[in-house]
Parts: structure tokens; sequence; C-alpha cells
């Protein structure tokens, strides 16, 4: 457990193994980082669980206080593993969690001060509301100043006989009527007349409620006490808390119940439970259950909430409600959040931050109003916003995109030139990509690799001496240089060679150092995103288990190192290189995306707007204030969103335009936005 | 509408159902379902009706059986009962073949002990293992439970030989103890109450752990509730296992040791000494204390008993 009076040390330091031991071991295991800045911070997060499969990619995200993240993606994107990493509940396979500048990756969740809310709400169903609230408060211990709790309890109930004698015997009389929403009378008095526990035992028990007697067994009871105090030290100052040498004294203990009460009351009334607290979950209705739940996670005052698509069982007007429920509450409370979910228009309406999130990788981090306007890529732009975007197949044509159908839009100069810059960049980072010696190696692989597995088992050594040769080229300037130099010798000094042989240049080729993970983002969305039809399998690489391989034929164990490549990035690689050099020179295919708001009414929209063109209404659909209107263009279908000025009926010609302003332009090969 | 005119609406349901009502189908495979069970019951009744019966009758009807099974001539009597529970002896029965005392109290606090302690220890143990293989999360998890549950396959006999040396060994051999302690790693009911845990939603164990508290709160305030009928169910099982166990208490303490004996042991050689004819009155009466308490105990708990046993998916 991280103590929390111990200083954390910077984990940036470099020192001996022995050295890191004894410091660690000195601050309570508490590190720091003097480069995180923010209230929680994720520093690329890698998750792979035990089977072999990746869920979440390289996650890096900073999120300062008070912020509401939404993470939102598909589902299977991993953002609820992610958010499962954040909580505690789930390993994190490497990387670096800070959460209030403490790195937290070892620290249990209950350590971490977390409070999370669950899809299925995870209420307690033996207990009622208000112990399902209570429940987090009974868990720990909190400091607290030491109290002389005989004293106050009798000073407080002389106090309320003196001076509020028919609030009393009214208490009393109720508690005696209705023991309402709590358990005993006791406690029902103590609320009432906002006393301690002790005090409201000290009344209830009271035969009489004659002030004298009682006032003199409170001052046997307070004598008692006080001597006893003294004895050991301790004063006690005017609220009843012990000092010693004039400082407070405190200690751990558990929340009083009077605590307690009050804060579930303040959480109820937050939202809305007053009448439920002693109902069981059972007898709620969804929305009520989701409350509580809230309820439970905002009564301790966590440094941060998690949620897990809370409200993804309520139906669609409960979440609604719920939604502007949520976002009020954390507004009242301010506590910072982190919200899964995967329906956009939550995300859009509650966040103020999204993170988009795509098969494991972040797609792109943004307000949402930033991430509407200038999406970083087409998974993105699709899939933020309701209607989709719509995808139109275009040309790009020296400044001009033409539509299949020979519709033409010629593009402002600005982007023709980020246009050229793009490809540019593109082609610069490509080129250093394929520099790197772990390119060269896949590289050599590929050359190699056609042999080994082409099905022959044994070779002329003529017939593969091009190859060779060029392996031998490719490698020549990275460190395993040496090894496969010696492997080619040796498959040359005989005229005929076997898989074995080939096999052994294939093992100083398969040790890979680590692709930054930036570029296997690049590839994989130029996979992923890519109109062409590959065979994408979404794991790139993984660590395969080591096992021994039973029954092998050629009894050799081909995975000679702990990395198997499943997709050959290096063709990927390639592929997309020539594509960009392709794109700078003359007409390529590229892809237009328009929201359905920027296709507008060619008589209506007085703005910036491309040539109008005809096309016929399939379906309308009224939304109140708004059509839809579902229509062919260039091959693909198209939804508009047109405001009700002008009625459309189906099956008749429309008159529709483009917003030039609001035209984004995809390229085609990545997907990425130019 | 005329009173007593109604619509042919009305006439086509008023027609239904006076069909209905009148002439019922006699339904053939109800009738015979219904015979069968009838026959089963009363066999499996008659062997209880005989016991109670025949532990009333008096030392000198006990020759005319089965002529007066239920109207023994000179009357019920609570003779048998004397003779076991006060040692009182009916008149005329001259020596009786006893070597040991009949010590039915003793047995019976034996038995309590064995049954009722035994099976609260073994809900403890086998409840906590139960919640470690749900919901910790510990190295070679699932293979320590296969080869637990792997266990199940050996038969109790083949293990009472090395149990009871085991038990000598630790110096139990003249302790009750040695009744309940082997029972303790029984694997059926840990199996039965890890099955009902595994139904549990982990969100509820995930949720309190973020709130901060260790696995035995959370094992006892959240689990154990939720599990209440799952332990009722295996609870009393362990008691019915444990109160009619034999031979487990037979090899344990010798034919000297009669104040370690248990009810069953105890009646083992009642039922020995009664062979003579006349004497199966006294049989059938320690059969009918033996099997009092358990009865007594099902009629309170029926509902429950049903109740869990459906939740907890146990058939027949």
């Amino acid at each position: 457990m991280i103590n929390t009076d111990n200083k954390a040390v910077d984990g940036g330091m470099e020192m001996p193994t022995k050295e890191a031991a004894k410091i660690l071991k000195e601050s309570g295991y508490k590190i720091s980082n003097s480069e995180v800045d923010a209230f929680v911070s994720l520093k690329d997060i890698n998750k792979i669980y035990p089977n072999g499969v990746q869920a979440v990619y390289d996650f890096n995200i900073d999120i300062s206080k008070n912020d509401f993240i939404v993470l939102v993606g598909p589902s299977g994107c991993g953002k609820s593993t992610t958010l499962r990493m954040i909580a505690g509940l789930e390993d994190i396979t490497s990387g670096y969690l800070y959460i209030d500048k403490v790195l937290s990756n070892y620290t249990s969740s209950k350590d971490r001060d977390i409070s999370m809310v669950f899809q299925n709400y995870a209420l307690y169903p033996q207990m009622t509301v208000f112990d399902n609230i209570a429940f987090p408060l009974r868990a720990r211990k909190f400091r607290r100043p030491m109290e002389a709790n005989v004293s106050k309890a009798y000073n407080q109930a002389v106090d309320v006989i003196e001076h509020r004698k028919e609030e009393l015997t009214e208490a009393r009389q109720n508690a005696k009527d209705k023991a309402l929403n709590f358990g005993t009378a006791v406690e029902y008095v103590a609320t009432k007349l906002k006393i301690c526990d002790g005090a409201a035992k000290i009344l209830c028990k009271a035969k009489t409620t004659d002030v004298e007697s009682i006032r003199r067994i409170a001052k046997i009871k307070i004598e008692e006490e006080k001597a006893k105090l003294t004895s050991k030290g301790y004063s006690i100052d005017k609220e009843y808390r012990l000092t010693k040498n004039g400082e407070i004294q405190y200690h751990y203990v558990k929340m009083s119940n009077e605590e307690i009460r009050s804060r579930v009351f303040e959480a109820a009334e937050i939202l809305d439970l007053g009448p439920y607290l002693d109902r069981r979950p059972k007898e709620l209705s969804g929305g009520q259950m989701q409350r509580v739940a809230l309820g439970r996670a905002i009564v301790r005052n966590a440094k941060l909430f998690l949620m897990d698509e809370p409200l993804s069982n309520l139906d669609a007007k409960l979440r609604v409600q719920m939604r502007s429920e949520i976002v009020r509450i954390h507004e009242q409370i301010g506590a910072t959040t982190i919200y899964v979910t995967h329906d956009q228009t939550e995300a859009m309406t509650m966040a103020t931050k999204i993170v988009v999130m795509s098969k494991g990788w972040v797609q792109q981090i943004g307000t949402p109003g930033e991430i509407y306007r200038n999406p970083k890529n087409i998974f993105v732009a699709t899939f933020i916003g309701s209607p989709a975007m719509n995808i139109f197949d275009a040309e790009y044509d020296n400044g001009r995109l033409v539509f299949n159908n020979g519709y033409e839009i010629p593009l402002p100069d600005e982007t023709i030139s980020r246009h050229n810059s793009y490809y540019e960049a593109k082609i610069k980072d490509l080129k250093r990509m394929l520099s790197t010696p772990d390119f060269k190696k896949m590289h050599a692989l590929k050359l190699l690799d056609k042999h080994l597995f082409g099905g022959e088992k044994a070779f002329d050594v003529s017939s593969i001496s091009d190859d060779l040769d060029e392996i031998l080229g490719i490698t020549a300037d990275i460190e395993c240089a040496s090894d496969v130099k010696s492997a080619v010798e040796l498959i040359r000094a005989e005229s005929r060679t076997d898989r074995k042989a080939l096999l052994k240049l294939r093992e100083p080729l398969l040790t890979f150092e680590k692709i930054p993970s930036s570029d296997i983002g690049t590839l994989h969305n130029a996979q992923v995103f890519s109109k062409e039809e590959i065979v994408v399998d979404n794991t790139l690489y993984y660590h395969k288990p080591k096992k021994k391989k039973k029954n092998t034929k050629l009894n050799i164990n081909l995975n000679s190192t702990d990395i198997e490549f499943v997709n050959n990035l290096y063709e990927v690689a390639n592929g997309l290189l020539a594509k960009c050099e392709s794109a700078l020179v003359g007409r390529h295919p590229i892809r237009v995306g328009v929201r359905p708001e920027d296709i507008v009414l060619n008589s209506e929209f007085e703005g910036n707007k491309t040539e109008k063109f005809v096309t016929t209404a399939n379906i309308v659909e009224l939304l109140g204030s708004e059509l839809l209107v579902h229509s062919e263009f260039a091959g693909s279908d198209i939804i508009a969103k047109i405001s009700t000025n002008v009625l459309i009926k189906p099956h008749t010609d429309v008159e529709l335009a483009f917003n030039k302003d609001k035209l984004l332009i995809f390229d085609e090969s990545c997907g990425d936005r130019i | 509408m005329a009173r007593n005119k109604i619509t042919l609406e009305q006439y086509i349901g008023f027609r239904k159902k006076k069909e209905f009502g009148e002439k019922r189908k006699i339904n053939v495979g109800k009738i015979v379902s219904f015979t069968f069970l009838l026959l089963f019951c009363i066999v499996w009744l008659s062997p209880f009706i005989i016991m109670f019966f025949g532990s009333l009758r008096g030392y000198s009807d006990t020759m005319l059986y089965p002529k007066e099974l239920f109207y023994p001539h000179s009357g019920y009597t609570l003779e048998n009962y004397e003779m076991l529970l006060l040692g009182k002896l009916p008149e005329g029965i001259g020596q009786v073949n006893t070597v040991q005392d009949y010590k039915i109290g003793t047995w019976f606090m034996n038995s309590c002990f064995s049954a009722i302690g035994g099976t609260l220890l073994y809900l403890l143990v086998a409840s906590m293992a139960a919640y470690a293989f749900t919901f910790i999360d510990f190295k070679y998890r699932n293979v320590l439970f296969a080869i637990i549950v792997a266990s199940m396959v050996i038969p109790g006999a083949a293990t009472s030989v090395g149990n009871q040396s085991m038990v000598y060994s630790m110096g139990l051999n003249r302790s009750l103890l040695a009744l309940i302690i082997p029972g303790l790693g029984g694997v059926y009911g840990m199996y039965l109450i890890k099955t009902f845990f595994e139904s549990i939603p982990k969100d509820l164990i995930e949720s309190a752990k973020m709130d901060g508290y260790s696995n035995f709160k959370i094992f006892y305030k959240i689990v154990l509730p939720l599990g209440k009928t799952v332990l009722f169910v295996q609870g009393l099982f362990g008691f019915m296992g444990g109160w009619n166990d034999l031979i487990w208490p037979q090899m344990l303490y010798g034919a000297k040791d009669t104040d370690l004996w248990t009810l069953q042991v105890g009646m083992a050689y009642i039922i020995n000494n009664s062979k003579t004819s006349n004497l199966i009155g006294s049989a059938l009466a320690g059969g009918v204390i033996c099997l009092l308490p358990v009865l007594v105990m099902y009629i309170i708990a029926q509902d429950k008993i049903i109740e869990g046993m459906s939740s907890s998916g146990i058939k027949g």
C-alpha cells in the first residue's frame, strides 16, 4: 500500500538496481515524473492479453483536472480495456500510468482513489439503496482528529435538554411512530436534532427529561474521561478535539455514522433519490438504479470517475435524460471523469474531450467541435456525426476533383498546396521508415521466404544467387551484416543447398528491434482504411508463447525469436510509398467526404457552393425541423439534411450542391485527411 | 336488447365455456401416471409406516406380525421407547442380550455434534475455497481446481483407511473431532458452491474492491448473503451425510468406546441385539429416533430447500 505521508521520488532517474530498490523502499514505492504535468497521464499504454491478442496499442493522453473525457469507438476497439487498466482491474502490459502525478501501474485499484460506474450498475441486491450508497464509505479508515467522545455526547445531550426540549420530544415521538428511512430510533433522533450518535443514545435511553439528573450524570462521566485523557497527556479543546502540546492529534478511524448519513443524504439530494433510500435495487427502475450507481460513485469524492457504458441498458428517452443528468452532476461536483461509450451522440454531447478509437489504436483526440469539423482520417469522419458523412470515390486531377459521373469541382489553391505538401511529407516519412534496420530485414526476409516456402526442398545455389546478392546489399549497413554474410558464404560453399541452410540465414534476420508504434499505426491504418481488398489480419504482430513444437517434419523450429510477423509490414509500406509517389505526378483516386448538412439545396444556399447537380430523392424522412433526403450521386448513396422550408416529395428531382468550404478530402490508400 | 337474448359474439364464448366446464376430456395419460406415482408413493412409504406402527407395538405383540400391524390386540405402547431411552425393560422379557448399555442421549449428542458442527465448519471451508477459486486470480488456479475436481472420482471407501490412520496419528482416535476433520476436504460441496458463485456478476466484486474492501470483507458482506440459498442446500446435504454416516464412525471407535458412538453406530448395535423376533419393536423404535430429527428439520425448512434446489440447479 502506498503510504500517503511519503514524498514521491522522480521515476526518471537512472541508477544501479540495488540502489533503486533501496530508494523505492524509502519512498514507499511512490514514484512521480517531472515531465508529467497532467492530472491523469497515460504514456504508451499497451495491452496484450495472454492469448496474444493486442487490445490497445500505444495509448497516449493527458487529462487535466475537471475534464470529461469520452472514449468512443465501435465495440471491440479497446476502449473498455483502457478504462479497466486505469481502474486497475486489468494489468498494463507496457507503458506508464500516472494518476495525480504518481505512477500507478502497480498500485492496486483500491489505492488509486477511483470510483467506477459499471454498465450493469453492480448494485448489491441484498442491501437497501442507503446501504448501497454508504458501502464505499464503510470500507476504509479516514484521517480524523481524535475526539473526546463521551464529553461531546454528554455536553450535546445536556444542551438539547436545556434549550430544545420541544424538538426532542417531537423527534422521540416521531422516531417511535415511524422509523422512516432509518434503521433505529437513535439514528433518527441524531439526524433530526443534528447531534452525534452518542448524544442521541443518551437522550433516547434517559428515563427522565429532568435536566438536573442528566447534568449530574454528565458531570461525573465528563470528569472521568477528562482524568483518563489527561493521564495520557492529552488535553481537550473547545470542539472536543484532543491536543497534545498544542497540536491537534489525528488518527485513522472508520467514518462515523452521522458523517456517513450526511454524505449519503447529500448524494441522494443531488440525484433525487430521497424517497427511495429504504428500497432494494430490485424495486427500482433502470434509471433509478443508474442513479444509485452514480450516487455510490460520487459519495466518496474520489479523484477520478470512471464510467463504463453506464447508459447502454436504458431505453432511448431515459438515456437522453440521464445524459444531461450526468453532465449536470459533473458540473456540480467537478470531478475528473473518463467515460466509455460506443454511442457517438453521447460522446459529442457530454465530452470536453473525445478520444476516438478503432481496433486498439487511438485515431484522434480533441474537443467535440474539433473532431466534428476536422476529422483526422476517414474513420473518425464517418464514425462521428449522425447521419454519417457521405463518402464519394473521385479522382484528383491537377487541382480538380473529378467524380465518376463526370462532375467536377475545382479546388482552391490552398487545398492544392496542402495536397502536395501532404504527399511530400508522407513520402519522406515512408522513406525514413523503410531505411530503418527492421524494415531492411523484413525486405531481406521477403526475398528469402520466397524460396524457403516456395515448395521445393532443395535448390541450386546459382538459381537463388541474385537474391542472395540483393540480401547482402540490403543488409550491408545494419548490425547483423556479418552474421548474414557468413550464412550466405556457407550457402555458396556448395552447389546445391537445402532449407536447413536457408533457415540458418533466416535466423539473424529475425532479430527485430522495436518498430515505433507510430509507424505501425500508420501502416495499420493503411491496411484497414484502404479500399483495396487485402486479407487484413488485425493483429499485426504478437508475442508468440514459447511452446515446444510437436511433430515437425523439418525438425527445426521456424520461430527462432518470439516475434512473428503476421502481416508483411514491408510490403504495405512499399505499396504505400509507390502510391504516394504516383499521387504527386498525375491523376489518382481520392475520397471526398461531405457531411449531410453540407449538401444543400441549390436554390436555398447563398454561400460558397459548387455547381448544382440534379438527383432523384428516393426516400425523404421528416425529422421535424429537418428533412433527410436519401438519393444517389456518382454511384453512391447520399444523405442530405435539409431544413423543412422547402417540401421535397419522394421520387422527384431535386437540385443539390455541395458547400464548398466544408468539403473534406481523404487519401485513398491510408484514409488520412489531406 | 332483451334480457334473454345474447349476441352471437357472446354466445360463442358462452358455449366454449360450457363445453369446457361440462365435458372435460378424460386424460388417460394423466390417470396412468397418477396411478403409477401413487403406487410408488405407497411402496416408498410402507417401510416408514411399518416402522412407525411396529415401534408402538408391545413386546408381547410382536409375534403377531403382520396380521395386527395397525391394531395390536393389547393396544399401543411406548415400552420399546422406554427400553431404549430409559433402560426400563418390559415385564417378562427375561435376559436381554445386551453387552453394552444403550446410551441414546450421548449418541444423539455425538451425532448432533458431528452433523451440525461438521456441516457448519465444512460450509465455511468450502465457501471460502469456492470464493478463492472463483474471484481470486492466482497462479495455476485452473490446474489446481482440475486436480481437486479429479479427486472426486476416488470413492470414499478407498481413502477411509488412509484417513483413519492419519486421524489416529494426529492423536484424535479418542476424540469426536475425528468425525469432522477428514470431511472438510470434500470436493462436491465446494464444487456446488463454486458453480453458484460463478453466477454472481464480477462487477459486484470489482466494484467492492475499488471501494477498498479486502477479499475477506467482500466474502462475508457480499458473496455470502448472495449465496445464501446454495449454502443452505449444501448445509442440508452435509447434515444428512453427517447424520446418516455409519462406516466412518464405526471404523474410528471401537466396541468399547460407547461414549463416542454416534446414533447410527448405536442403532446398528441395537438392531444387532434385536435379532430375536420379539425384540423387533426396539429396533424399529431406534429407527424412528434416528429419523425424527431429519424429518423435523425437513418439515421446517421445506420451502427453503425447494427454492434453493431449484435455484442452484439440482434435480431429483
